[in-house]
């Protein structure tokens, strides 16, 4: 019989959201810390008692770690084991408990808890939770009132086909009150093969958060701890586990893990996901051996995620078959026998070809095929199809799996195929490499859509070990806005002609947003953003024509400026393009800053003045730079005979910042708001 | 608050129904008259509902809606079908068809293609209600192409007959849009027409009963961008129907008038009334001492309030009938109409005459007082001391007594009694209740920078956001939320600070300390000072010019706003020029600045009072001129100049 020494049983990974190399030192650092052994430096420990509460809950009237929280989990624990049920094999086991002290009227709602579980098609294949109990506590007439959860007051609600839903509220809760429920539900390995994500973490304070888990030695999980906060307890010994079924008994481990006093999470702008960012321990099954069989391995090594992912039917399964795409790549053999034009031809075509359904996925719904004569199909449809045809065409391509912005990020230090939800095309022509996402309309080839852009994919080749490619961003939010206008002060007015081209991401939002619409619906918009202006002949060019050049608006304008008083004449420059507000608004930072992709923000403007008036003040030129050339903001004003200049440039190259870095950055932009502020004085000369 | 219940038992809320009678079954795209597609994203063909009243307990609808799909968006608004049902009513059947340009059919519906869904999926709603949904998604189709749905219902709840209401501000036009009412021969049966809805035709069917019908036809698309829409009960065509007598589960009804309205709604909550001896010694304990009627009703409100909380439980007649006192007072939970039944009983305990009060809850939303039928979705309580009126809304564990607000007031609700009562209307907020007055001390430095101290005063419907945040969220978020509604370009809130008012009107002020980089807009030699830094902003629209009536949502635009700023001016500078006074005087209100420099001292005062409301179209470009003088007065800067030596 084959035995696991205890360091091999599970293996924990500890990773924080930083830049990427930090994110694999620190991992190492902390598995090592498990390796050599967790001393338990808790003194003090909670263990509290159902349906018992304490004075000091119930007289507390505003939490001491955050005197504004309108609620507070004095406790959270959930405790998992595992066990063998006749009927529907290996189960997991999980007790869930929770108390909250009710600070405040907009927390009441917290006392109506729904609770979904699953209903597969068979009785193998369903959840079910059971013995549920609640309470209320309250302080009536100085004593200690304590009323249950009524049983009748339950209420089973079939959600959908396969989900039903708990309902129940606790009664006679009240501002004060501390509430509590505790159950146990029961989840075949059969409808999902590991424990939920359990986040030590929430809207509110968290006083005590607690997770337990037995593992018996036939599995093997991966858990990931993630987040900001340190474990105040963090223990595991080798026990003995009953799972209820001689073959099964035998070895295991218990893990504890506690988070003390966890702040309520806000989320902060320029983010990817509040996930990557909260506390939390992740399970990934990574082999299961049950004594006498033979282990079964899941991706537990990068290698093993290529290989399992090019096995499996609808991944590797789907880019093995060409078959319907024969019309097609016989149409661009005819064409052309240059690589770049043929590439070019099928990201063409399969972008017009198959429209996007919105969904993610790294693999095929129903294949590719049929998502191809559907000409509707999700993310992983749609790339495989663009790289089988590539293939078709000779061409050196493979798939890349991802994870978008919103589904976290990929840590490199841990193999789990489940991180990712996304596909895109890799292809290399010479030395030319590309990134291709055919679900975008409106992006130009080698253009990824921001919320792809999130550290690292994996290339999975054909044959051999795949490896991680950075996702950068080609491109910038670039924008270009040029006014040329004659100034009349005697009679206040400001007269020219402005343009704006829209290059990078910033076309691909313009062109995602108006592409679909009539051109009105757009020049409506400009004049909305320009209420004081009369806006006359509005032109777009290649609003989607060409979706490598940049979509370009010109229009003339009018207007009169307030400012006007005898002999002079105030005005700022910046007409259009100006920066108002500073997008960093908290005064602290305690996240990285990720802005997806980089900005270039530019604007020339010409003024032409009348004879007999002169610039009175200049405003300063400046230059600020961020540090390691992170960005760069360059303003200037001249004048020429009687044309003044006016240049704005902000160019921010970086897009990942650290939270040290966050009161740079913010000044950055206060600079350029207050230089955007700025007015030009003009005045009448004196003859 | 939180308190839609009554709208679970609106069948089909701005339902377009549908039957076969008129049908065209070409649905070639080429029949299209080209008028209707100039502006739409889809053209709907046929909209057809069939509302068959079989007896006074029970009817039947055939809905049938035909949509061309014109692009994308077309495609976004239409594509699915989604029916709600519960234990009164019952779908049965759902079919439906897809044609490509030419009118061929080349898909059809089917059963995978619909699926079932608790209606209180993902809320905390209790409730019996569920919805079918129906789309033929998995395939991209070319445009254009059409869809039809048809879906069948058996009825049983006979309280809400369907309203028949054409939206117009939709980007959809309209080809033919029937709905079709068919009862038993000399079957009582109300309806009434707004907005130009088109005129009934009457006749008689086949197996002689009598047929109601209203068409519309050719109907083409509108564009979207209005920025002062009317209320859609203002201006869709709009057929509301009614039953005379009606049968639901056990009960008989009658719904010829208000009165009607209000003794079945009595009859089916009566005697639910009850409070265990306990409960009712502890009401007559808390009141004891009280001096007043009055002050027994605050007395008793305000204990329920910290007493009780609001669920929403929806099951089966309960959209309509309260669970019962005792229960609520035991729980310490219920719904709209149960805690305002829990509250008359407590009221009803100290002898204090009191009625629920039957209204339609929500901002800006109202009912046809002219058409005595079931347009509510909320019930709050109505205590009467001596001779005023208190309202009380029961699902609010903060609001002040009487104050409704945004949610409940200024419109009519229907009082609850055994012989029937009438519409009454509730508090209204004007103008002079809803105020902003602040007071900010602006201490400016050479460089620009600013500290200012504010002092704010809210009261009426102004005060509603900042009790709310104040309640509801942690000061994190009070944080964030004022910031957010601060309109300058960058600050550091230093402190903040939300005190409610102890006055029976409901206020709020709020002090706050910032520090603001470029308060004040540094050039050079001279300072850039705006008269109204932290006044509210008014937007202009984008459409300058309208023919027809426009909307400027009183709970929105009634308001009083007098700001001052004081400036303290860094040493050393002069004005270059100083502002002269602004009044604009005009329908919609009035506007004022005055700006005054004395010492080192530069005073700025704003004052705005505006009337919102229904203005006609000729009026549009005196609001456009009103605007147009307001934006330009509070852009302005009084600049001053280092003095030179």
């Amino acid at each position: 019989m084959h035995k696991f020494t205890p360091s091999h049983l599970s293996m924990l990974v500890i990773t924080k959201p930083h830049g990427l190399f930090r994110v694999i030192r620190t991992a190492f650092v902390l598995i090592l810390l498990l390796n050599v052994s967790f001393l338990a430096f808790s003194q003090e420990d909670f263990k509290p008692k159902l349906g018992f509460i304490d004075r000091p809950s119930l007289d507390m009237v505003a939490y001491p770690g955050d005197s504004t929280a309108d609620a507070v989990y004095l406790y959270d624990y959930g405790n998992v084991r595992f066990s063998y049920d006749d009927h529907q094999g290996l189960v997991m086991i999980m007790d869930c408990w929770a108390r909250i002290k009710i600070l405040k009227e907009s927390a009441l709602d917290r006392a109506s808890v729904s609770l979904s579980y699953y209903d597969g098609p068979s009785a193998d294949k369903k959840e079910r939770i059971y013995d549920l109990k609640g309470f209320t506590h309250n302080l009536e007439a100085n004593q200690i009132v304590t009323t249950p959860l009524d049983k009748k007051s339950v209420k089973d609600e079939k959600s959908s086909d396969t989900y039903w839903t708990m309902k129940f509220n606790l009664p006679n809760v009240k501002k004060g009150s501390v509430i509590e429920y505790s159950y146990t539900k029961k989840t075949p390995l059969s409808v999902r093969d590991k424990p939920e994500t359990w986040t030590f973490q929430g809207s509110i304070p968290f006083k005590w958060s607690e997770f337990r888990i037995n593992i018996p030695a036939f599995l093997e999980y991966k858990m990931t701890m993630g987040g900001y906060l340190p474990l105040f307890i963090n223990k595991h010994e080798r026990v003995n586990t009953d799972v209820g079924h001689s073959k099964f008994n035998g070895d295991g481990m218990a893990y504890r893990f506690v988070v003390k006093d966890a702040p309520a999470f806000v989320n902060e702008p320029y983010i990817t996901t509040a996930r990557d960012y909260l506390s939390k321990i992740e399970f990934e099954l990574s082999s299961y051996a049950i004594p006498g069989e033979v282990i079964k391995r899941y991706s537990q090594t990068w290698e093993n995620v290529d290989r399992t992912l090019d096995q499996m039917p609808w991944f590797g399964g789907e880019l093995r078959k060409s078959g319907y795409l024969k019309e097609i790549k016989e149409e661009i053999i005819k064409k052309t026998n240059d690589p770049e034009e043929r590439l070019a031809l099928a990201y063409t075509h399969i972008q017009n070809h198959t429209k996007w359904d919105g969904y993610t996925g790294t693999g095929s719904k129903e294949g590719v095929k049929k998502a191809y004569d559907n000409k509707k199909g999700n993310a992983s449809d749609i790339n495989l199809s663009l790289t089988t045809l590539l293939r078709e065409l000779d061409l050196d391509s493979n798939p890349v799996i991802l994870s978008t912005r919103s589904n976290g990020k990929i840590h490199q230090a841990i193999p789990l195929m489940e991180s990712f939800n996304y596909v895109v095309t890799h292809v290399k022509i010479g030395e030319k490499e590309y990134l291709l996402d055919a679900t975008q309309p409106y992006a130009r080839m080698g253009l990824l859509p921001e919320y792809a852009l999130n550290g690292s994919g994996r290339l999975i080749p054909k044959k051999g070990p795949g490896r991680f490619i950075e996702l950068l961003p080609r491109d910038s939010k670039s924008k270009l806005e040029m006014i040329s206008a004659e100034i009349n002060p005697e009679e206040g007015t400001v007269k020219g002609s402005y343009t704006i081209s829209y290059g990078g991401y910033e076309a691909l939002s313009w062109r995602e947003k108006y592409g679909i619409e009539k051109e009105s619906v757009y020049h409506e918009n400009l004049k909305k953003e320009l209420p004081e202006w009369e806006v006359k002949n509005i032109a777009i060019k290649n609003k989607d024509g060409d979706l490598k050049g940049t979509v370009n608006i010109a229009c003339d304008f009018s207007y009169e400026d307030d400012n006007v008083s005898e002999g002079l004449f105030y005005f700022n420059p910046l007409l259009v393009g100006r920066w108002g507000t500073n997008p960093l608004k908290s005064s602290e930072r305690i996240y990285p800053l990720d802005f997806g992709s980089g900005i270039s923000s530019s604007y020339i403007g010409s003024f032409k003045l009348p004879d007999g008036y002169a610039l009175e003040e200049i405003p300063k030129s400046e230059v600020i730079a961020l540090p390691e050339k992170g960005g760069r903001f360059a303003y200037q004003v001249s004048q020429t005979g009687n044309v003044i200049q006016v240049n704005s440039t902000i160019i921010v190259n970086k897009v990942h910042f650290m939270a040290e870095e966050y009161h740079d950055l913010k000044e950055f932009f206060e600079r350029v708001v207050q230089k955007h502020a700025q007015p030009l004085v003009i005045k009448k000369k004196v003859n | 608050m939180k308190t839609f219940t009554f709208k679970n038992l609106f069948l089909l809320v701005c339902c377009l129904f549908s039957f076969p009678v008129f049908s065209q079954e070409d649905f070639s795209v080429s029949k299209i008259n080209s008028t209707l597609l100039t502006e739409a994203n889809a053209v709907i063909r046929l909209d057809e509902s069939y509302w068959e009243i079989i007896s006074k307990g029970e009817a039947k609808q055939h809905n049938r809606l035909v949509v061309t799909i014109l692009n994308e968006k077309g495609e976004e608004r239409h594509s699915q079908l989604m029916v709600r049902y519960d234990k009164f009513t019952k779908i049965t059947d759902i079919s439906g068809n897809l044609y490509d340009a030419t009118g061929k059919v080349i898909k059809r519906l089917k059963n995978a293609d619909i699926e079932d869904y608790g209606y209180g999926a993902g809320g905390d709603d209790i409730t019996d209600a569920r919805v079918k949904t129906a789309d033929f998604g998995r395939k991209s189709y070319a445009y254009p192409y059409t869809i039809e749905y048809s879906y069948d219902i058996r009825d049983r709840n006979m309280m809400f007959y369907p309203r028949w209401m054409v939206a117009q501000n939709s980007e959809s036009s309209v080809e033919h849009c029937t709905y079709m009412v068919k009862m038993p021969a000399g079957f009582q049966f109300r309806y009434k027409g707004y907005n130009e809805a088109p005129a009934v035709v009457k006749s008689k069917d086949a197996d002689g009963s009598d047929l109601y019908i209203w068409k519309i036809d050719n109907r083409p698309a509108v564009k979207t961008t209005d920025s002062y829409p009317l209320p859609l009960i203002e201006s869709a065509m709009m057929i509301l129907t009614a039953p005379s007598d009606f049968e639901i589960q056990d009960y008989q009804g009658s719904f010829t008038s208000w009165e009607d309205l209000s003794k079945f709604y009595y009859t089916l909550n009566a005697g639910r009334d009850l409070l265990p001896a306990a409960t009712q010694a502890e009401i007559q304990e808390l009141v004891k001492n009280a001096k007043s009627d009055r002050e027994k009703i605050l007395l008793v409100y305000k204990w329920m309030q910290g007493r009780s909380r609001y669920v929403s439980i929806q099951l089966g007649i309960g959209g309509w009938q309260t669970i019962d006192a005792a229960t609520v007072a035991n729980k310490g939970y219920g719904d709209c109409k149960a805690l305002t039944n829990f509250t008359l009983a407590a009221l009803r305990q100290v002898g204090i005459p009191c009625y629920a009060a039957l209204i339609k809850a929500g901002e800006e939303v109202k009912i046809k007082p002219d058409f005595p039928s079931s347009q509510f979705n909320h019930v709050i309580a109505c205590a009467i001391a001596e001779k005023d009126t208190i309202w009380l809304e029961c699902t609010s564990q903060t609001t002040p007594a009487n104050f409704m607000g945004t949610f409940t007031g200024g419109r009519p609700a229907l009082l609850v009694m055994p012989k029937g009562g009438k519409l009454i209307t509730t508090p209204d907020y004007r103008s002079h209740h809803n105020l902003r007055k602040s007071r900010a001390d602006v201490k400016l430095e050479a460089t620009g920078d600013g500290k200012i101290q504010v002092h704010t005063l809210y009261t009426g419907l102004q005060q509603e956001s900042r009790t709310s945040i104040l309640h509801n969220s942690s000061g994190e978020a009070q944080k964030k939320w004022i910031i957010s509604h601060i309109n300058l370009p960058s600050l550091d809130l230093e402190r903040f600070e939300l005190t409610e008012g102890k006055d029976e009107e409901p206020s709020v002020t709020e002090k706050l300390n910032l520090n603001v980089r470029n308060c004040a807009t540094k050039t050079g030699t001279r300072l850039f000072v705006k008269t109204s830094l932290l006044s509210r902003p008014f937007e202009m629209p984008a459409i300058t010019e309208r023919n027809t009536d426009f909307y400027l949502p009183p709970s929105e635009y009634d308001f009083t706003d007098l700001d001052t700023i004081a400036y303290t001016i860094p040493p050393g500078y002069k004005p270059e020029s100083l502002l002269p006074a602004v009044q604009v005087k005009s329908i919609f209100g009035s506007f004022e600045t005055k700006t005054a420099f004395t010492g080192d001292q530069l005073l700025c005062s704003r004052k705005v009072v505006l009337n919102g409301g229904r203005y006609p179209a000729k009026d549009y470009t005196a609001w456009i001129e009103f605007l147009k003088k307001v934006r330009k007065a509070d852009r302005a800067q009084v600049v001053f100049v280092a003095n030179k030596e």
